[in-house]
């Protein structure tokens, strides 16, 4: 595979392809054929009603939600807002975005049955993704040969094992598969990334690693905001990584000839405008970080740059505008910050789903399956009343929801301002450690401030780093680099000590050197080399998401701390910086992927056997998972650590203990979704019916 | 055109060749849909077995709750008729707790084995050393409705 240099000029860059090169369109194809292969249909999260809801009627015509289509208990929908006597949903943009699948489903299913449309679908996928396997590795023929029969056959199972999913379901559906979608393409532009900076192999181990050994692979059937968020932070990643040198010029129709780069920076700001018609503050919180990022970096910042900066953001903000306008009236005021929908209220959900307004309060009683939470906040608006599927499996005896702790936090949320919420976080910095080490560390079970009783009481909420334990891998990269230094420095101090006898003290800080210093930082980072500038890009992210989300976490139904789901492919993209991490990608993949493959079985072996003699409750199951999860961090850490501080130089064991790390998560995320969590219809029969297989004869 | 792309072409037409033939345009068969639906069956009960008892436990692994440990229950059948289903009922009055698994008898089930999975509650929830716990099996179709096993059980809480 060739190797393209750091910053150079690549010849993808100047035309306008979208998967780059062929290994971009493989990895593009494999995610999805990866991330689909688990797909279930159905809600996973009870919010995910009220933007289905949404969907059904942004496709008839109008925002307002006349026709309820799902629904879990008449009336009781987290998410739902109301608005002078309407009922609006939320999360608009998503809607509107699935619209095309939608359209495209309801054809499909005119002609053939939804359940077969998914799986046909994904065996297609699956059919492509091996032919461009073929391709890359130049056995085309052998591959797209056998892909095609693999395909037929895979079908084939699946229709004689397929069960009906209903084709009103199609609406969700189109959510489902618009997240898959974005998890695709968070792996593609992984991809493009980092083999913009460290070459094809880098590159492909990025964009595979994106979908088997994060979290995302559990989220992408989820419809919620997650994927749809984490994809266009890669994208902006992508985006802004390639336009930090001025490149070619390219012309456009109407503007005439511009610099490509200019165009990439406009359509970022577009990019990040467009998530907040998805989430409000995700979307401010993009365009302030990449605004900040891009215009500390940019290499030019001529009068046409900024109007081109001024049309992207303009066009961006323009439908999340739009849409608050005819929901709130207000510009600045999104769906999900008015009055959350309550039974009580004039509006009700009559039989048949229609909306009736006007309905004396007296009238709902008994038709709520409990008291919801009252007001809900901007940012956990869906933290009040939702509720994962059902853990544990079986019957009704979960708990109506009532005003928590969490209620409370949102409530003050809700009615704080902008400096409002930077004072909430640093009010709440005394209990932050013990937060953050909930959130990013060890979960077990918290105190307090998770409402367990939602999901049963199971402890299901796992932090970053038993839900990722690759995020070791960051940590010892930049520990090992730090101890690096200072021995190198210690080293050259002594020698220097030896030559001067003054024992080096003309080295002393000064205050004016310290001003020249800060004075001089604009000048250096806007000279600094791109893939540094990304790399702070890609932590400016991060550290965004961590702070935007830490007044609530850790919180329930997170799972994977799904709040900083979006950050995760920033994450990736700083992994793969790591020297260690891509120097043993690059010298040592084969043991890279013996690593992964072998502990994957192992794995698969290990709980065959262990699970059914200490037959762990859900919550125990994924707490041990935690456990080894956290045990496997560790180890990764340690490695990278000793190896970047050059005290051990083996790149096969950093590159071994990344794939331990990558298949551990697999783990999870598979067994999540086949096991812990069954909330819906799988889409494609056939690989339920081999895991259950292959659990019977382990 | 070579090989490979010519079983490309076919597999592609048969999946979309199934998909149509399937559809609600030709008719399709549609005769699978019904099959998982309850029916007037009945069946004869030859023997009814809790896997284990009940109990509370501790969780393990840090979850920090206590655990009701809820076994699965073994049926096995004389004769079977019809499709009917079997409903597998445990429940703790005083802590609230009543859950429900069930499973289909179709006709030829000789054994079925019904799971539930166990319940976690806050240890500060658990106010008593011991709970009565009921658990029924009953036999339900369109055409009867039997309970052909009660139990009611007390079980001690323990150092949990």
């Amino acid at each position: 595979m060739a190797e393209s240099g750091a910053g150079a000029d690549e010849a993808s860059t100047r035309n306008w392809s979208l998967f780059g090169d062929s290994i971009g369109l493989a990895v593009f194809l494999g995610a999805l054929a990866v991330a689909g292969s688990t797909w279930q249909v159905g809600f996973f999260i009870t919010d995910t009603y009220a933007v289905a809801n949404g969907l059904v009627n942004v496709a008839e015509g109008h925002l307002t939600i006349d026709r309820i289509e799902y629904s879990l208990t008449l009336g009781n929908q987290p998410g739902l807002h109301v608005v002078d006597g309407y009922l609006y949903a939320r999360n608009y943009g998503q809607a509107v975005s699935a619209l095309p699948p939608y359209y495209a489903l309801g054809v499909l299913t005119a002609v053939a049955r939804l359940e077969l449309v998914l799986a046909a679908g994904w065996s297609l996928v699956v059919v492509a993704a091996c032919r461009q396997v073929g391709v890359v590795l130049g056995r085309r023929g052998v591959f797209q040969t056998g892909g095609s029969l693999l395909g037929v056959g895979l079908f084939g199972a699946s229709v004689a094992v397929a069960t009906p999913i209903e084709a009103e379901l199609a609406g969700l559906v189109a959510l489902q598969m618009l997240s898959l979608l974005a998890v695709a393409v968070t792996a593609l532009a992984l991809y493009r990334l980092c083999a913009r900076f460290h070459g094809a192999r880098v590159g492909a181990v990025a964009g595979v690693g994106t979908v088997l050994a994060t979290p995302l692979w559990f989220w992408a059937a989820v419809p919620k905001r997650h994927a749809l968020t984490g994809a266009a932070v890669a994208v902006l990643l992508y985006w802004f990584a390639a336009s930090r040198q001025s490149g070619p010029r390219v012309t456009l129709p109407l503007v005439g000839e511009v610099r490509k780069a200019v165009v990439l920076r406009s359509l970022a700001y577009t990019l990040a405008g467009l998530v907040a018609w998805v989430h409000a503050f995700e979307g401010m919180l993009l365009l302030g970080t990449f605004a900040l990022a891009d215009l500390a970096t940019a290499s030019t910042t001529s009068r046409r740059a900024l109007v081109a900066v001024a049309i992207g953001v303009s066009v961006g903000l323009a439908p999340f505008v739009a849409t608050n306008l005819l929901v709130s009236g207000s510009p600045v005021e999104p769906p999900r910050l008015t009055e959350s929908y309550h039974p009580s209220d004039e509006v009700d959900i009559g039989p048949g789903g229609a909306v009736q307004h006007d309905v004396p309060a007296e009238d709902t009683a008994g038709q709520s399956g409990g008291p919801d939470g009252g007001a809900q906040s901007p940012e956990s608006a869906d933290s009040g009343g939702e509720q994962a599927g059902d853990p544990a499996g079986g019957g009704a005896d979960s708990s109506g929801d009532g005003r928590s702790a969490v209620g409370a936090l949102t409530e003050r949320v809700r009615s704080s301002s902008a400096f409002g919420y930077a004072s909430l976080i640093v009010s709440e910095a005394s209990e932050g450690p013990s937060r953050l080490y909930h959130t990013y560390v060890r979960s077990g079970r918290i105190g307090s401030g998770i409402r367990y009783d939602v999901n049963d009481e199971e402890t299901i909420e796992l932090t970053l780093a038993e839900s990722l334990p690759l995020v070791g891998a960051l940590v010892g990269g930049l520990l090992g680099a730090l101890v690096y230094r200072l021995r190198t420095s210690w080293q050259s101090r002594r020698e220097w000590s030896r030559l001067r006898s003054d024992g080096g003290a003309g080295e002393r800080w000064s205050a004016s050197s310290l001003i020249g210093t800060v004075r001089r930082l604009p000048g250096r980072i806007r000279a600094e080399d791109p893939v540094r500038q990304t790399d702070g890009f890609a932590l400016v992210v991060f550290a965004g998401y961590a702070a935007l989300y830490f007044p609530l976490l850790p919180l329930h139904t997170q799972l994977t701390v799904r709040y900083v789901l979006p950050a995760v492919p920033a994450v990736v993209y700083l992994v793969a910086r790591r020297r260690t991490v891509r120097r043993s990608v690059a010298t040592a993949s084969r043991s890279l992927v013996s690593g992964y493959v072998l502990t994957l079985v192992a794995g698969v072996v290990a709980v065959a056997v262990a699970f059914p003699a200490i037959d762990p409750a859900i919550g125990e199951a994924m707490q041990l998972h935690a456990l080894v999860n956290l045990a496997v961090c560790g180890t990764l850490f340690g490695a990278v650590v000793t190896t970047r501080a050059g005290l051990v130089d083996e790149s096969r064991l950093t590159a071994w203990a990344l794939g331990v790390a990558g298949a551990m998560t697999t783990l999870l995320v598979v067994r999540m979704q086949l096991v812990y969590f069954e909330y819906g219809t799988y889409a494609v029969p056939v690989v339920r019916r081999v895991a259950d297989a292959l659990a019977v004869a382990a | 055109m070579d090989a490979s792309r010519t079983v490309t072409l076919l597999s592609v037409a048969v999946v979309l060749g199934t998909l149509v033939v399937t559809g609600p345009l030709v008719g399709g068969t549609d005769a699978d849909r019904a099959s998982t639906d309850l029916g007037d069956g009945t069946a004869t009960i030859e023997r009814v077995q809790l896997t284990d008892s009940p109990s509370f436990s501790p969780g393990r692994f840090g979850t920090g709750v206590v655990y009701l440990r809820i076994p699965d229950v073994a049926i096995e059948f004389s004769s079977t008729s019809g499709r009917s289903r079997l409903v597998y009922r445990v429940a703790v009055p005083g802590l609230g707790f009543d859950r429900v698994g069930t499973g289909v008898v179709g006709p030829g089930t000789i054994h079925r084995q019904v799971e539930m999975s166990d319940r976690a509650f806050a240890p500060d929830t658990l106010d008593r050393d011991r709970y009565r716990v009921n658990v029924s099996v009953r036999i339900q179709s369109f055409s009867v409705d039997r309970t052909v096993f009660q139990r009611n059980l007390t079980v001690e809480v323990g150092d949990g």
